[in-house]
């Protein structure tokens, strides 16, 4: 049941970053009623985050945007409201969990949050929330050595503290595994009866789509209502064509390719943190050119770890790790990979550093232009979160000869952005791929490629029993997304 | 890389270390830091500053840490060492240097002032840090101090990565580009923390119980106290 009252009303938005004469928010209108579930979704680099954050303030007063319009909450303006208040209406997650955290233990983090609204009873409130996300046991490690999910779990547990009555998601399934989707999908369920308001910004969104009231794309600046009977009907088959699990135990995969030229070998390789349970237990792979090695994992099973020790970030316990010929990795967080003021200089640097000349940028910058990064000269840090991934991924597949790793390449993509990376990655011959996802929604882009999982430290091969998007699909998701 | 893991660590204290009451914590921490510094400024004499060490790693040892902060320590360690043979070299090819003993002292003496700083943050937790500051009226500095030190094991661990990528990128000779990525993360966290502390403000101080030291947690600080204050006055 919604309620009369609007928790949230937006009045003809406007926003446009320093620096940038575009808008990036035109004239949006928004109302969100109280207890009502609203979804936004829309290609990445569409708004989605800056309308988040033009909604709690951070646009205005961290990223110096310019605003126009109102923005009001629970009945009050933003401009009148007290920080207290605002945290008390509304709640953010953050796409990049990290930005919720200020202490190095998620614990001490929630705890110091928790005392400002609770006092003495604040360890109550945080064990609650805690075991609401079964997270007791993450919460006491430091967040350097948390995956990026168990991160997300925390931070959603940090936004429920001072019981706020809006809460919003952006991205929340990024980086989740299928554990994690099925407890944000309990969460959400736990929060309707709670009768809290929700807003999603969500690419994965046929995982939420059953929860929301309210679909909203944003599109060209302006937040556009989607009939969601329709949708539904639509996205009806996609959602049928999933089977419960894609990978299912196979043991074809082992040592069957041991004629092929190796890229990357690993054997009997173990590793652990110091005084830690092992990560890694006794994992072999051959990796043979033109393979694709799809590693999926729940959220701390160790797939960057993996992903490192073949890039040489970290060395293994035992175990031996060879390298035959040259590697592009890509880190979890894409910007670790930009060391240029442009694109394009991104794109001459890495040119030039494998002297691969003129053809290898003319090349590169088709590539790039057929993705949508038409304004070459554009700083990377001003992409979003979805662009700057594919940015890196891109780069690594224009020059890379030897074995390109992909830690989580499709976090931050719509579902047809990510298919046509997806596509372009198999399409490239000659070239090793290792990429590690933690969903199984990712799965069904990769049906011809190796499918292992990395369960309890050990790397096991599986099949992949689902089918792959059909034209068909492609062409409703396209049209949601207008991508 | 994993030595930057490693550095990151020392900055960490992962639990209140319950074997100690907060005060003897606090008062072994600050009583070698400060013994260490005050050696350090008169004359750097050996016997106390190996008492310091060796206290220090006891303690460690004690408390479960000294395997990981001296992992830590190894790469500066290292440095410090390879600063003791050059100049030592100097003085074999006859070149001005100090004393074989000099050196022995000011090499030990920085070793030493770089254990007690990272046992000093073994003991004591960020929150226990923010709220033993917050009593001595630097509330606010002590929020912003711990919020900039909890940057630091985020900062290490990102720079293993961007580290490993540039690496892979450009080859070894365009290494330093990795000072760029660098920058670019710095900027990223710092819009993270602007926005941490616009959405759940500056962390305050906790109210945390200071602990009544036991008799012979007294004792052993007192003991400590005196070992240090004796070897410092009466040893060469």
């Amino acid at each position: 049941m919604l309620g009369d009252e609007a928790v949230v009303r937006v009045k003809g938005l406007w926003l446009r970053y320093r620096g940038n004469s575009d808008w990036v928010l035109r004239s949006l209108n928004l109302t969100v009623l109280q207890g009502e579930f609203t979804l936004i979704i829309g290609a990445s680099g569409s708004g989605k985050t800056s309308l988040i954050r033009a909604l709690i303030g951070v646009a205005q007063n961290v990223f110096g945007a310019e605003i126009l319009g109102e923005v009001e909450l629970c009945s009050k303006r933003l401009e009148e409201m007290t920080v207290d208040e605002v945290q008390r209406c509304v709640q953010v997650v953050n796409q990049d969990p990290l930005t919720h955290f200020l202490d190095p233990l998620p614990y001490d983090d929630l705890l110091s949050y928790a005392e400002r609204f609770y006092g003495e009873k604040a360890e109550d409130v945080v064990t609650n929330v805690l075991r609401l996300f079964n997270i007791d046991d993450i919460a006491e490690k430091p967040i350097t050595a948390l995956s990026g999910g168990q991160l997300r779990r925390l931070a959603i547990a940090k936004a429920l503290i001072p019981n706020p009555r809006v809460l919003i998601f952006d991205e929340p399934l990024m980086w989740l595994d299928e554990e994690g989707v099925e407890l944000f999908r309990e969460a959400l369920k736990t929060l309707r009866m709670l009768r809290k308001s929700v807003i999603i910004a969500e690419h994965r969104f046929l995982r939420v789509l059953d929860l929301v009231d309210t679909v909203y794309r944003l599109e060209s600046g302006e937040l556009k209502r989607v009939d969601i009977g329709m949708l539904s009907s639509k996205l009806h088959k996609i959602r049928s064509s999933r089977s419960s699990s894609c990978c299912t135990d196979n043991q074809e995969n082992k040592d069957s390719d041991s004629s092929c030229e190796a890229v990357v070998e690993l054997r009997n390789v173990w590793y652990r943190y110091e005084d830690s349970p092992w990560i890694l237990k006794g994992v072999s792979l051959r990796v043979c050119k033109d393979d694709t090695i799809v590693i999926l994992g729940n959220n701390g099973s160790g797939k960057s770890t993996l992903l490192r020790l073949i890039a040489g970030v970290i060395k293994p316990v035992s175990g031996s790790i060879k390298v035959y010929g040259d590697l592009i990795y890509i880190p979890q967080m894409p910007y670790l990979f930009i060391t240029e003021d442009s694109i394009i200089n991104e794109v001459k640097s890495l040119c030039k550093a494998r002297k691969l000349g003129e053809d290898c940028i003319r090349r590169c910058v088709e590539t790039l232009k057929l993705f949508g990064y038409n304004d070459l000269d554009k700083f990377p840090l001003h992409l979003s979160w979805g662009q700057l991934t594919r940015l890196a991924t891109l780069l690594g597949y224009s020059v890379t000869r030897g074995a390109i790793l992909l830690d989580e390449p499709f976090t931050g993509s719509s579902y047809p952005e990510a298919l046509r990376l997806a596509k372009l990655l198999n399409s490239l011959r000659d070239v090793a791929k290792i990429v590690t996802v933690s969903s199984e929604d990712h799965l069904r882009f990769f049906v011809h490629g190796k499918l292992f999982r990395l369960q309890n430290g050990v790397l096991k091969p599986c099949r992949n029993i689902c089918k792959p998007f059909d034209h068909s699909e492609e062409e409703v998701l396209l049209e949601l997304i207008k991508a | 890389m994993t030595f930057a893991r490693n550095l990151a660590s020392l900055f960490l204290s992962l639990e209140s270390h319950k074997k100690f009451s907060l005060f003897t914590r606090l008062a072994l921490a600050l009583m070698l830091t400060i013994a260490t510094i005050i050696n350090a400024i008169h004359g750097s004499k050996l016997c106390p500053t190996i008492f310091t060490a060796v206290v220090a790693m006891l303690i460690l040892h004690a408390i479960g840490g000294l395997k990981k902060v001296l992992s830590g320590l190894l790469v500066p360690l290292t440095v410090i060492m390879l600063g003791f043979l050059s100049i030592a070299l100097f003085k074999v090819l006859g070149f001005p240097a100090p004393t074989f003993f000099e050196m022995l002292r000011a090499s030990a003496n920085l070793a030493t002032l770089l254990l007690v700083i990272s046992f000093f943050f073994q003991l004591i937790t960020l929150r226990e840090l923010r709220q033993l500051l917050s009593k001595v009226g630097l509330g606010v500095l002590g929020s912003y101090l711990t919020t900039t030190l909890a940057l630091v094991p985020r900062f290490l661990q990102a720079y293993a990565d961007a580290y490993t990528a540039t690496l892979l990128k450009y080859g070894r000779r365009k290494i330093h580009k990795t000072v760029i990525a660098m920058i670019i993360h710095a900027i990223i966290e710092v819009q993270h923390v602007a926005q941490a502390i616009h959405l759940y403000g500056l962390p305050k101080a906790p109210k945390l119980a200071i602990g009544r030291p036991s008799i012979k947690e007294i004792a052993f600080i007192l003991l400590i106290g005196v070992a240090e204050t004796l070897l410092f006055l009466f040893t060469p």
